[in-house]
């Protein structure tokens, strides 16, 4: 058996003259959390809809629990927990109803779980999903895709809707509670400091192209944000190695590099300056300075 | 934009210019037909185009306010809520969101006055009937804005309101009861008349910027108190908590709560109408109804088609939602709920009509009128004597047939999810049909082409049945959307489809029964057709999940 639960492979997709996903080949290991992050109309949501089997691949493969999600409808979707970016649900549906109606469909359907999932979401059972707010509609939605314990969680922008707390501590308590079931969770997200909270690997979509794929740790530890002070004022933009963006003018410029910090070092001694602050960069920065040297190198 | 005036236009006209444009042409339209039509008819064919034409211009004038004013949907304002963040007072938005309707009906109704006069060469009074349209919808406005939130509220004071206005305007035309024709025109606008309408409109006015006041600091919101009232004793009612057994319970549940239940209810709703309708009869023949109901009922034998149609609406322009999209099921299984849910939706909308033909039975032998009986009996006897019992009989054995095919491919060609698809096939085989008529009115077409044509058809349309049923056949077991066995199915039970058929013409037309078109020699081209449409009573069993996976899998 295989270790990744999704796989794709050099998968594009194009809607008339628009691509919105190019060449995207993407691992997702069994466990663990995994962040899709990207800005909007990156690709993210086309992603998600070609693993569920909502979009087929026209080039490339999709492989869901070793299936094809086209093929195999039921197999993939039985295991799978979805959370849609525009929490689409029959409007006339009362909440318990949809709970009645969702049972029959997963064998692993937990109905004590989505009764305590119902009182930690603070849902009234009896309410009509046409009345509730857009938060409340997320939770029912998020309530529905955990109370069967599915093996994938697929979450497409949870956090949109969601207040501050629900997003803070309920969604994150929630996400790291699957992850150490042994289950898998993808989020996609265009919120950042979210993700760099909760995932433990994390794939960031640029224009269709998959830019960049690894463990957050391997993120946290492979790139570096330093300052440099030289003696001189520089005229030209300085050289690193592993730069990946730089900004700044005269005697300081800041740069944010992947690679180690003995050979940044080493580096900054070569030309002259010397480093004045070093940290490791959030990951919004680091998504940032790829996606402008993505644009750059087009 | 210099103003808040020319601003507020200017977002009215984006608004409704397609209204406008509409209205022209169907205005145009039905004044041409009726022009074309009437001179047959005899007496003053004028007065009598006019009557209709402010008739169709009242109907017009309460779309646009019940529906372009309106979102009937969301049961709230679609003006001017977008407008109440404006620096306005609540008069003053009011007043210029009823001026600039009534310019427009002014301009509409001078434009089809002049058009009467310069095409048609009549003269057709301006000021009473002008002002009477003008009063119509201030009032529809006032109705409109006044009750936001309660929707019955709404249609009931709209309709007793429209009633009011027709008996006002028919008793100005002379018209005595609501069968005859109009007989004089409204020439001349009394100072009470005229005093009446501009009250009227004043007062409307003075209740819309009350209703708009309301829905603009938001008091607008319905019965809630009545509605809490009615959901607490509908919680109260014991209800069916338990688990759905299959999934196929639970998504046959889903369909009918979503869109099956309708067609029953429209039709027992449209009873209810003849009923009503049939009492208020100023004949007072109790025997309307009977055929109204029969009316019903025969609309409804064309029913299957559309109820398929509407069940297999996934969403918005067809496209499944992705709800939908994300259960667990099957497309085999997923279309197979629909169409299980469309033929017990049509069987429960028949089983309302003769519930409802049985109740208006036992209803007139209660109020002693069982003569009215006897003779709708003796009528309905006879009419089946004349049509044939054996026909009769035939039609009824393909019926079921009639209903699984109509009922099927319905469902399949909206399941599919394709607009464009449903666009073409209907507009193209219309417009085949179109030009056909008019090509061989025209006498474009050589004779030997139709006869040719005619002979090639039901070759044609068989062999496409039966190449078309087994390509779908062939690419739903490609796609493993059907087993095999479910091929061996349909491949048996067209068989003996076909095997009965067959036999049973052999033998009608043997023992010269005139059963259908049975009575004529079977020949090569008429059993092809007879196969190939036989081919449409199993053609849902692959198209309906080919369909379902063409919508859910883009």
């Amino acid at each position: 058996m295989s270790d990744n639960v999704i796989e794709i492979r050099n998968v594009t997709r194009r809607f008339g003259k628009k691509t919105a996903l190019e060449e995207v080949s993407l691992s997702i290991p069994r466990g663990g959390v995994f962040g899709l992050v990207g800005e909007n109309g990156a690709g993210k949501t086309t992603l998600i809809r070609h693993v569920l089997g909502l979009l087929k691949a026209k080039t490339g493969s999709v492989r869901v629990f070793e299936m094809d999600p086209v093929r195999n409808p039921v197999g993939t979707l039985g295991r799978t927990g979805y959370l849609s970016e525009d929490r689409d649900m029959p409007d006339w549906m009362r909440i318990e109803e949809l709970l009645r109606y969702s049972e029959p469909f997963y064998p692993n359907w937990d109905s004590s779980y989505a009764d305590e999932l119902c009182k930690v979401f603070q849902l009234d059972k009896k309410q009509k999903i046409g009345t509730l707010s857009r938060g409340q509609r997320a939770r029912t939605g998020l309530l529905v895709a955990l109370a069967h314990r599915p093996q994938l969680l697929l979450l497409d922008e949870p956090s949109s809707g969601l207040d501050p707390v629900v997003r803070r501590d309920i969604l994150g308590a929630i996400i790291r509670t699957v992850a150490q079931e042994g289950r898998t969770v993808l989020f996609s997200s265009h919120l950042l400091d979210e993700v760099e909270r909760v995932v433990d690997s994390v794939a960031m979509m640029h224009r269709g192209r998959v830019v960049l794929t690894d463990s957050m740790d391997h993120i946290r530890q492979s790139h570096r944000n330093v300052t440099l002070r030289f003696s001189e004022p520089q005229t030209k933009r300085p050289e690193l190695p592993g730069m990946i963006s730089c900004v700044g003018s005269g005697l300081e410029w800041t740069f944010l590099c992947n690679g180690g910090i003995s050979d940044l070092r080493a580096a900054a001694k070569r030309l002259g300056a010397q480093i004045v602050n070093e940290k490791a960069p959030t990951l919004d920065e680091v998504f940032v300075a790829r996606v402008k040297q993505c644009d750059g190198c087009q | 934009m210099h103003s808040i005036q020319m601003a507020m236009f200017w977002e009215f006209w984006r608004r409704h210019r397609w209204w406008v444009f509409c209205f022209l042409a169907v205005i145009g339209g039905g004044v041409a037909m009726l022009w074309l039509r009437l001179p047959d008819i005899g007496a003053g064919p004028s007065v009598i185009v006019h009557y209709f034409t402010i008739q169709l211009e009242m109907v017009l004038f309460l779309a646009m306010a019940f529906f372009r004013q309106y979102n009937v949907r969301k049961n709230r304002l679609s003006f001017p809520s977008r407008l109440y963040t404006h620096p306005v007072r609540t008069s003053v938005l009011v007043a210029w969101q009823m001026i600039f309707p009534a310019l427009m009906v002014g301009c509409l109704y001078l434009a089809t006055v002049g058009a009467g006069r310069i095409i048609f060469s009549v003269t057709w009074p301006i000021v009473g009937p002008l002002l009477l349209l003008l009063t119509f919808l201030a009032c529809m406005q006032a109705i409109v804005w006044i009750t936001t939130g309660f929707p019955l509220l709404q249609i009931g004071l709209g309709v007793v309101s429209y009633v009011q206005f027709e008996r006002f305007i028919s008793s100005r035309y002379g018209i005595a009861n609501m069968f005859n024709l109009p007989r004089s025109e409204w020439k001349t606008l009394t100072s009470i008349e005229f005093l009446g309408l501009l009250f009227c409109i004043g007062l409307a006015y003075a209740i819309a910027v009350i209703g708009i006041s309301r829905d603009r600091r938001g008091d607008c919101s319905g019965w809630m108190g009545l509605r809490a009232c009615f959901a607490g004793l509908r919680d109260m009612l014991p209800r069916n908590r338990r688990a759905f057994s299959s999934t196929a319970k639970a998504q046959f549940w889903m369909e009918w709560r979503e869109r099956g239940w309708s067609v029953p209810a429209i039709i027992a709703a449209l009873c209810v109408i003849s009923v009503l309708l049939g009492a208020a009869m100023p004949s007072q023949k109790a025997v309307i109804t009977f055929w109204m109901f029969l009316l019903i009922f025969l609309m409804s034998l064309g029913g299957p088609l559309f109820v398929g149609l509407n069940l297999g609406t996934m969403g918005r322009r067809f496209e499944m939602t992705s709800f939908r999209a994300t259960r667990p099921i099957s497309s085999l299984m997923q279309s197979m709920v629909v169409i299980w849910t469309a033929l017990w939706s049509m069987l429960m909308a028949w089983a309302v009509i003769l519930l409802a033909w049985l109740l208006m039975i036992g209803w007139f032998y209660l109020v002693g009128q069982s003569e009215t009986v006897t003779e709708t009996l003796t009528v309905a006897t006879g009419l089946m004597k004349q049509i044939g019992y054996s026909k009769l009989l035939g039609l009824a054995g393909l019926f079921p047939l009639y209903l699984l095919a109509a009922v099927g491919i319905g469902a399949s060609l909206t399941l599919m999810g394709r607009t464009w698809f449903l666009c073409i096939l209907c507009g193209g085989s219309w417009g085949v049909l179109i030009i056909w008529a008019i090509l061989c009115g025209l006498g474009l077409i050589p004779e030997w082409f139709q006869t040719a044509f005619s002979k090639a058809l039901p070759w044609g349309i068989g062999m496409t049945s039966l190449v078309g049923t087994i390509w779908i056949f062939a690419r739903a077991c490609q796609r493993e959307l059907i087993y095999q066995r479910v091929c061996l199915f349909a491949g048996c039970s067209w068989a003996a489809l076909f095997a009965g058929m067959w036999l049973l013409w052999r033998y009608a037309f043997a023992a010269g029964l005139e059963i259908l078109w049975f009575s004529k020699a079977p020949q090569s081209s008429s059993i092809i057709m007879m196969g190939g449409l036989l081919t449409l009573m199993v053609l849902p069993l692959a198209s309906g999940p080919l369909a379902v996976a063409w919508n859910r899998h883009r």
